[in-house]
Formats: C-alpha cells, sequence, structure tokens
C-alpha cells in the first residue's frame, strides 16, 4: 500500500505545481489596457477601426479588445472583476449598465468630465440621463434606441392597396393596415402575416399605452405593473393582436424557428410590419425582393407616446489600475470620429445630437429615419433593479404566456401575478 | 496482504486514478465550495454574506419555481427512462439477430448517439416539432387524418412541451442498444439451449434467461440513465432559448439553477438548488441499491 500513497502524493503535487504556474501566466498581463464589447462582426468593425486610429493618436497606449458573446457579457465581466483580471473600458448598454452600477462595478465619471471640459449637452439628454444617478454620470452614450421603429414592406401594402402608414397614425389604423396585409393560399394557411415584434416585446405596447412597470425607474420601491390599468390594456392589446385581430402569428408557430428570428420573416416577406429598434437597418438592406421603410409606432389609444428603449455608451471599472489612459480611449471613441462611423454603417442612432442630424440622416434607406429625431423625446428606459432580469423574465414572462397562448386573459394574469410581485419587491442593494 | 492482492490493489488504483484525481483536483473545490456558498448570499462582485440556512428554507417554503423545476424534473426521468429502457431493449434484441448486414443495422441505429444531444440537434428537434410546418405534425396529420392546425403545439404548449422533450430524448436509445447489445451477447447460448430441451418457448425465455442475464446491465443503464436525466440541460436550453417556457412548463433543475447564477447572479441560492438536486439524485441512486435484489449475478449464489 506504501507504493500507492507516494504514487497519489506524487500526482497531488504535480497537479499543485501545475496550478501555481497556470495562475501565474494568468496573473502578469501586458501593459495595456483591455476593452471589453460584444456585437455582430460589422458592429465590432466599427471599434476596431477606433481603437487602430486611436493608437496612431496614442501610440503609447496599447488596446486589447476582448469580444464576449452578449448573452454571457455581465456574467463574464462580473467573474473577470472577481478575479482582478477584468477590462479597463467596457461597453454597456441601458440594460446591463444597470446591472453593472447597482453592484457598484463602475467609476463615477464626473471629475474626468469637468477636468477635460467635456459637453455632454451635446448628447441626447434622455440617454445621458439615464447612465446619470444621483447627479453623478457613469457612461458616456454611444447611440440611443428608442424601440419604436416599424418597418414595413412597401410591395405588400401596394400589393393590398392600402396607403403607406405615416408618423401619426393610431393604433386603429395600424391593426386595419396589418389585417389588409395579410395573405393566405388556397387551404387558409396565412403566407403572411400583418405584424410580429423581433422577440416577444410586450414593452412597447405597455410604454405606448402609458403603462407602466414600477414607480419610479432610477429608484423603484414597488412594481407598478400588475396594479396598473394602462399596463393591463397594452398586454390585452398584444393578445389580441394574435387571437383576435389574428394579425399576429401565434407563439406556436413561433416558438420552434429552430434558430430563425422573426427578421427573418419580414427579410423573406412573410410579415408585413416588424418592429425593432433601427439597428436592424443594417440586415435589412440586404433584402433585394421589395422596398421598405420605416414608420413610428402608432400612438397609442390616450393619444401618448412612449417607446421602451435601449442605447449603449462607454464606461471605465472601478477595478482599472489605468483608468487615466481609459479615460482617453472612452473620450476618443464615444467623441465625433465614433459617432460618425457609426450613423454611416446604418446600425444606430448616434447619442450625438449633431452627428445624429447629419451623417445619420443620409440618402440610404430607410427614408423615413428621421422620425427617430422626434421619437427620441418620448424614451423610457428600465427599472434599475438588481432583481429587474429576473422579475421580468421569470415571474412576469411565464404569466404572460399564457396570455400570449389565450389560456388567461391580461387581467386574470395581472391578478395571478400580484401576490409574486409584492413579494419579490424590487432590490437596489 | 498477499503480494498478488497487493499488486490488484495497485492496478485498481490506477485505473480508476485518472477519474479520483479529477473528482478531487477538478470537481471536489468547487463541490465543497458550492457547499459553503449554500449558506451564504453572494453576487460575485459584493462581499459574500454568511445567511445561514434561509437559501434552503427560501427554497422549500416561498419558492413556487423550484417546486415547479423539481416536478418538470421528474416527469421528464420518470417518463423518458423507463420508455426510452424498453425501446433499447427491443432495438437491441433486434440487433442480435444473425442475419446479414447487421452491422450496417447497428451502425444505422447508433448514428443519432454519436450525434449526441448537443446544441445542432436541438436545432433540429425544434423544427421537428414546429406545430404549424414541422415534420411530426405532419405525418401526426399524414397518418391519422387530423388536420395539421388541430395537432398538438408541442414546444408552444405548457402541456405538450415536456412530452416534446421525452420523445426527443428517445433520439439517444441507441446509445442504451449498444450497452444492451453487449450485454445480450454475454448470456451463453447454452442457457437458451438448456431452456429449449426443457420446452420454454420464445416468451418464456426471454422472462427466464434473457432478462436475468441482462439484469446487471439493466441495472447499471438504470442508474447511469436517471442520473443524466435528472441533470437534463442543453435541449432544454437551446429549445427554450434558455426561459424554460411557455409559462415554465419545461424549467428543469439545471436550467433554473443556470437562470439563478448566471442571469440572476444569486450564486448562493444556486448553489444550494445544486446541492438539493444532488441529494435528490443521491437519494434516488442509493434507493436503487437498496432494492437491487432483482439483479442476478453470474456466478453468485442465492441463498
Amino acid at each position: 500500500m506504501k507504493n500507492v500513497r507516494s504514487v497519489l502524493v506524487a500526482f497531488v503535487c504535480l497537479t499543485l505545481l501545475s496550478a501555481f504556474t497556470l495562475s501565474g501566466c494568468l496573473k502578469s498581463g501586458g501593459s495595456g489596457i483591455k476593452i471589453s464589447s460584444w456585437g455582430s462582426p460589422e458592429e465590432n468593425q466599427i471599434l476596431v477601426d477606433l481603437i487602430n486610429d486611436f493608437g496612431k493618436k496614442h501610440p503609447e497606449i496599447k488596446v486589447e479588445l476582448q469580444r464576449i458573446p452578449y448573452n454571457e457579457y455581465t456574467t463574464k465581466l462580473l467573474t473577470q472583476m472577481a478575479g482582478g483580471l477584468a477590462p479597463d473600458v467596457v461597453f454597456t448598454e441601458v440594460g446591463n449598465f444597470a446591472d453593472l452600477y447597482l453592484r457598484g462595478a463602475l467609476e463615477p465619471l464626473n471629475p474626468y468630465i469637468q477636468a477635460d471640459h467635456i459637453d455632454l449637452g451635446a448628447y441626447y439628454p434622455s440617454v445621458v440621463d439615464r447612465f446619470t444617478v444621483d447627479s453623478q454620470t457613469y457612461v458616456i452614450p454611444r447611440d440611443t434606441a428608442p424601440i419604436c421603429v416599424i418597418y414595413y414592406n412597401k410591395k405588400a401594402f401596394d400589393e393590398a392597396g392600402v396607403a403607406y402608414p405615416t408618423d401619426d397614425w393610431t393604433i386603429d389604423q395600424f391593426v386595419a393596415a396589418g389585417k389588409k396585409v395579410m395573405k393566405a393560399d388556397a387551404s387558409g394557411k396565412v403566407t403572411r402575416w400583418g405584424f410580429i415584434d423581433d422577440w416577444v416585446m410586450p414593452e412597447p405596447w405597455v410604454y405606448d399605452f402609458g403603462g407602466s412597470y414600477v414607480d419610479n425607474v432610477k429608484h423603484p420601491t414597488k412594481w407598478t405593473f400588475a396594479i396598473d390599468p394602462d399596463t393591463m390594456k397594452a398586454i390585452q392589446f398584444r393578445a389580441d393582436m394574435i387571437s383576435k385581430y389574428k394579425i399576429m402569428m401565434p407563439p406556436a408557430g413561433l416558438a420552434a424557428m429552430g434558430g430563425m428570428g422573426t427578421g427573418d420573416m419580414f427579410s423573406n416577406g412573410t410579415v408585413a410590419m416588424f418592429i425593432s429598434g433601427i439597428w436592424k437597418t443594417p440586415t435589412f438592406r440586404l433584402i433585394k425582393d421589395f422596398k421598405w421603410d420605416v414608420v413610428m409606432m402608432p400612438k397609442g389609444p390616450n393619444g401618448f407616446r412612449g417607446f421602451a428603449t435601449g442605447g449603449s455608451g462607454y464606461g471605465i471599472l472601478k477595478t482599472s489600475k489605468m483608468k487615466k489612459e481609459a479615460w482617453e480611449l472612452v473620450k476618443y471613441i464615444s467623441g465625433e470620429e465614433g459617432a460618425k462611423k457609426l450613423a454611416q454603417t446604418g446600425l444606430a442612432q448616434p447619442a450625438l445630437v449633431k452627428e445624429a442630424n447629419t451623417t445619420f440622416l443620409d440618402k440610404n434607406d430607410p427614408q423615413n429615419k428621421k422620425m427617430l429625431l422626434e421619437a427620441v423625446k418620448f424614451v423610457k428606459y428600465p427599472p434599475m433593479a438588481k432583481n429587474w432580469d429576473e422579475v421580468t423574465h421569470s415571474i412576469i414572462g411565464p404569466e404572460l404566456d399564457k396570455v400570449w397562448n389565450g389560456t388567461e386573459t391580461a387581467a386574470e394574469a395581472m391578478l395571478k401575478l400580484r401576490p409574486a410581485l409584492e413579494k419579490n419587491a424590487p432590490q437596489q442593494k | 496482504m498477499t503480494s498478488a492482492e497487493r499488486k490488484e490493489a495497485i492496478s485498481a488504483y490506477v485505473f480508476i486514478a485518472p477519474f479520483l484525481l479529477a473528482i478531487i483536483f477538478m470537481t471536489g473545490g468547487p463541490v465543497l465550495a458550492a457547499f459553503f456558498l449554500s449558506f451564504c448570499k453572494w453576487d460575485i462582485l459584493t462581499p459574500i454574506q454568511f445567511v445561514g440556512l434561509e437559501n434552503y428554507k427560501e427554497m422549500f417554503f416561498n419558492d413556487p419555481r423550484f417546486w415547479k423545476a423539481l416536478y418538470n424534473t421528474a416527469y421528464f426521468t420518470f417518463l423518458s427512462v423507463p420508455v426510452g429502457m424498453v425501446l433499447s431493449i427491443m432495438v437491441a434484441m433486434l440487433m442480435n439477430q444473425k442475419i446479414r448486414g447487421i452491422a450496417v443495422y447497428r451502425t444505422i441505429y447508433y448514428l443519432p448517439s454519436v450525434l449526441g444531444a448537443g446544441v445542432a440537434v436541438a436545432v433540429l428537434w425544434k423544427w421537428i416539432f414546429n406545430a404549424d410546418s414541422g415534420l411530426l405534425n405532419y405525418m401526426i396529420s399524414l397518418c391519422t387524418g387530423i388536420p395539421m392546425s388541430e395537432c398538438p403545439k408541442w414546444l408552444a404548449s405548457e402541456f405538450w412541451s415536456k412530452n416534446a422533450l421525452v420523445i426527443m430524448s428517445f433520439w439517444g436509445v441507441g446509445g442504451g442498444m449498444i450497452i444492451y447489445l453487449a450485454g445480450l451477447q454475454g448470456i451463453p447460448t447454452a442457457l437458451y439451449e438448456a431452456a429449449e430441451i426443457d420446452g420454454a418457448n420464445r416468451w418464456q425465455q426471454f422472462w427466464t434467461v434473457t432478462l436475468p442475464g441482462l439484469s446487471p446491465v439493466i441495472f447499471f443503464q438504470l442508474i447511469i440513465t436517471i442520473v443524466n436525466s435528472f441533470q437534463i440541460f442543453s435541449q432544454v436550453y437551446v429549445m427554450t432559448d434558455g426561459l424554460g417556457g411557455p409559462a415554465d412548463s419545461t424549467l428543469v433543475m439545471v436550467l433554473y439553477i443556470y437562470q439563478k447564477a448566471f442571469k440572476y447572479y444569486q450564486m448562493g441560492y444556486a448553489s444550494a438548488l445544486a446541492w438539493v438536486l444532488f441529494m435528490v439524485i443521491m437519494l434516488a441512486t442509493w434507493l436503487q441499491f437498496r432494492y437491487a435484489k432483482w439483479v442476478y449475478y453470474e456466478g453468485e449464489l442465492r441463498k
């Protein structure tokens, strides 16, 4: 038995040894700064180009780009921070900004902004405000992305003899148009639907109907989702589009699209109207079979407008050891150069008002993208609560599945949600 | 200990060394860490807070999604394991015939298992289950005359979604088949000859020779497949976009652990969930060993 033990001991020593050398390798990084981001290859290319240009202006600062899939982004950042390997500069959007901010991960930028006399007034106030809590700004915005963009297939409208929609259209006109552009084959199977959202998206309707999720977006104390009558109407409206007006494909068809997104349905003409942010533009520019344009989401039944909104920017992690250099990079990529490059791709509406008013409004499709300059006035942001993701995806979401499937009305779902939402009050700590 | 015994012990240790070392150095640390974390609150970044039994209390008395996940996992296990096992044995017996080209048939039946149950296969099954245009509803409609619009909605239906997962799990019967096939070929032909001389028909031979002879393999497979199906994750993750929908009807335990840990950053709670799952699997395995009297080992004497 003695042999066995010595063999074991040898193994233990070897393993420990290799563990030490490995961790040694990880710790000794280069001298440059690291920036993390996500996005499609096209979106990533913008950043790569910007970093190269930055390198020419600041040859003394080496920049390494770390590209992380969006789904793992925040988890990876938090883990890296805990392990002392985090990047210095982070790309962040309105949702995961709250996750990072609430965990105290972001460096307050006011001192840097003041020292360099950066004029935040040059950006859309709403997006600056999103990234500012208690008068301290944490992120310099890159873009704003109201989810109020209804892409419509002009050919489908022509075929149905429906006039193209205008930005001041109403919900009723929207539903009427949706019904008219539908098409079916001889057996009655629908070959073209009226409308679909980019993913299951109740938020745009909730805000457009004047509804709400929470009492105070930045300092929430209570979920209002299940007690707000306007929210209930909005939820019922999305369900009605499926089962009453029948202009939206039911979940049964969507649940199993095997990797195909609803955006592909717009591209191949099987749906005539599609709601998302402006970011679908580069994808839809590849469409050859028909002309398309965008129109603002219809006005809510109360004559009110409100748009769920994305948007992003760059911040610095508190753990960074090279904050001065990191700030130089943030300043450069979220400044004019960055905004220009972004606007040219059509991917996003720059947060810099000047670039949004000029470069972004080029001759390329969609022709009506100027409506976004107006839409940006009505943006709404998700609540800043640590448990927002869980509440929306794991409490509200599953209950709403039943509403979309038609087994429950919005009113019934709300009633069931009340106790659960009361129990899981918004958490900021 | 004689020198022969010692030799045998050493070779035994050497054989299990890779697994043992992997468990001690790769899994052991995290398992222990998870045990301690299960008594804490931790969101990766802010300092770990000790909270005692709070996570477990919350789970058992205050978390309907935990019970839902446990129910969904048990439903899947208790349906997919027995049916899958019967199918595997049936296919194995068919593949045990001495006919021309049997190797080709065996390969064909084993092929799906080579592809595994990964992401690509899950995407494939998503298409098969598509309610409006999927292969499965097309076949059902073709065979029964029921229009496709009235066929089950599979992944979109609260009732059918779990059954869809069960059906999909039969994709893996080929893996079980190979093991049963090996088991079948290990049963001495002399026993069948003896049974035949005693006048046993095919059915009696199956019950008195095949099944007892196969019982150690069945026992092994039972334990392994139950453990595996309690841990079902990637298929569900891919087919429901990580949500376990609709309406939590496919929220299985590991998916719930994943959501809690990596979507909602509740590492402590997720660790507690993982430990409860571990205990459930341990209990299931212990019960099987405890009531394993039906397993017959060759050369063993029964009193």
